[in-house]
């Protein structure tokens, strides 16, 4: 125990330290009652975008794009990995929705059902940070 | 000539494992045949272990996060998927026999957002391999490196380049001797002599390894 919270300390201080291009992007929280995630095997949308009822998010080149999406409660958010290296789409703050891992190709979908920031990152990899703003 | 690139993801696995993976990368790289291998976010103080355990030679270089490199490495060894990239890191370049490494360089590319390094090793034929891993997040950025690796080495007419450069499509006057994503092994006086192969790493890594095979073709290597 006492080893893992000095991994921990420490971590997060060698994390300051770093020279990385992570940057946390912090969200207004409190916005919880979303309903339950569900993952996708349709075909992925080609691009990023609204489009209808579906707000479409890519995961390529180790990054969410975009970074900022724009959702109105009830649409569904649908993340879709396009790097051949698996990723995850987990929320930090605002939210609590965590997909499983994506390999290349695989989507996941979101219908949030209150209003509010959520910030979300992929847990693989460092710095993968992007931010869902819910509006009414 | 066969060249294996391979992304190490900090010794990582996915989903995360929880604890070192030393032995295991070492064991996956030693069961693979290959006569070079090109390797990106290598645990610093795996370089060495790594091409022993290859019987490799081994050349390697410091890229980013390396401050405190001694805390890190505590760190990690213990929790490597709390510390994840910030653990440090490092590219290497194991050589194995009869190919031997006869000198090395290493070229900065950027220190911001992310210090990236070139580093090659010019083999006894005259080629000189370079291991590349450009910065992620911007194909823009991903693109200058690539350049600017191949300014460095614009005067070797036996070039081969290969690494996680980050793009899909890098913008090389070279050969591809085989890609899976962003990863790439490029080449100048080489073709590819056989179908490039994605090699099953199970759970380790992000990546996964690519072996790519090329012979000499127009503008043969130099005779050491």
């Amino acid at each position: 125990m006492k080893a893992t919270l000095s991994a921990l300390v420490l971590s997060l201080a060698l994390g300051a330290a770093g020279c990385g291009s992570s940057s946390s992007k912090s969200g207004s929280s409190g916005s919880g009652g979303y309903a339950a995630p569900k993952q996708q095997t349709a075909p992925a949308p080609t691009a990023s975008g609204s489009s209808g009822n579906t707000v479409s998010v890519t995961l390529q080149n180790i990054a969410f794009n975009p970074s900022t999406t724009h959702a109105k409660v009830g649409q569904t958010i649908t993340w879709t990995n396009k790097d051949a290296v698996p990723h995850n789409v987990t929320a930090k703050t605002g939210g609590s929705f965590k997909s499983p891992t994506l390999n290349q190709g695989q989507t996941y979908s979101f219908k949030p059902t209150k209003a509010g920031t959520i910030t979300y990152v992929c847990t693989f990899h460092q710095g993968m940070t992007a931010t869902l703003v819910v509006t009414k | 000539m066969r060249i294996l690139t391979w992304n190490l993801f900090h010794g990582r696995a996915v989903p995360p494992a929880g604890r070192d993976l030393h032995d295991r990368f070492a064991a996956a790289l030693a069961g693979w045949e290959w006569d070079v291998a090109l390797l990106q976010e290598v645990p610093p103080w795996w370089a060495g272990s790594l091409a022993a355990a290859c019987d490799a030679q081994v050349a390697s270089v410091l890229t980013s996060r390396n401050a405190l490199l001694p805390l890190r490495r505590w760190v990690a060894e213990r929790r490597p998927d709390l510390i994840r990239s910030n653990g440090g890191g490092a590219n290497a370049i194991l050589v194995r026999a009869p190919l031997a490494i006869t000198e090395q360089r290493a070229v900065r590319l950027r220190v911001w957002p992310e210090r990236r390094v070139a580093h090659g090793v010019r083999l006894a034929d005259g080629t000189w391999v370079v291991n590349l891993h450009a910065q992620v997040g911007s194909e823009r950025r991903a693109q200058a490196d690539v350049a600017r690796a191949l300014a460095a080495w614009s005067d070797a007419p036996s070039l081969i380049l290969g690494g996680d450069l980050n793009v899909r499509d890098p913008r090389a006057d070279l050969a591809s001797l085989g890609a899976h994503g962003v990863d790439h092994v490029l080449a100048r006086g080489w073709a590819p002599a056989a179908p490039a192969r994605v090699l099953e790493r199970a759970a380790l890594s992000d990546h996964a390894p690519l072996l790519v095979e090329g012979s000499a073709g127009t503008g043969r290597p130099l005779e050491a």
